[in-house]
């Protein structure tokens, strides 16, 4: 089974999967961790899209 | 901690071992399941998106400097996916170089699921030594 996925997507699944290690690995309770993996998740949303418009922006 | 670590080879090593070879296996050497069930959830999932996208799996080679560095460094990413990894090298999984940027993606995801394995074992060994709650 072949997927071909977007850059979006892939750079999503990508977050998704790494905010939960980052969160699980990251903090010592488990109220901590789900905001860590949250703040996380958010962090690298904002930053897919900044830098997706600062690379649009830079090719002209 | 109030408490020394205690780093003495039984005490980190199965759990090490364990993670490396399964995802999130440290975690459940040290009974902590819920933890090693997302840690296997989350490493297994990107490694098998990889595959799905005919990511490629590094080769070591040498000759220039760059080379070398990217494809150590990129089958030591592989290479700590465990498990995954050699089912997948075993069950004959090979992609040669796939024009498609898809591929390209599952590459790099491939060796961000052994990236993600080597926190999720480092956190064991934390735990295992007493660093760490």
């Amino acid at each position: 089974m072949f997927i071909a996925l977007s850059h979006l997507q892939a750079a999503l699944f990508f977050a998704f999967f790494t905010s939960i290690v980052m969160g699980v690995v990251g903090r010592d309770t488990d109220h901590d961790r789900v905001r860590y993996g949250l703040y996380c998740f958010g962090y690298f949303v904002v930053a897919i899209f900044a830098l997706g418009w600062v690379m649009y922006l830079g090719h002209g | 901690m109030s408490s020394k670590p205690d780093r003495s080879l039984q005490r980190w090593v199965p759990a090490v071992v364990a993670g490396w070879l399964v995802p999130g296996g440290g975690h459940f050497y040290l009974k902590r399941w819920n933890h090693g069930g997302l840690l296997l959830f989350s490493v297994a999932s990107m490694f098998i998106l990889g595959l799905m996208m005919r990511g490629r799996m590094f080769v070591p080679q040498g000759g220039d400097l760059f080379t070398t560095i990217v494809t150590w460094g990129g089958y030591i990413g592989d290479l700590a996916s465990g498990m995954l990894y050699f089912f997948a090298t075993w069950l004959g999984y090979e992609q040669g170089y796939l024009a498609a940027p898809s591929a390209d993606y599952g590459t790099k995801f491939l060796v961000c699921a052994g990236l993600l394995n080597i926190l999720a074992i480092v956190d064991a060994y934390e735990i295992a030594v007493g660093e760490k709650p």
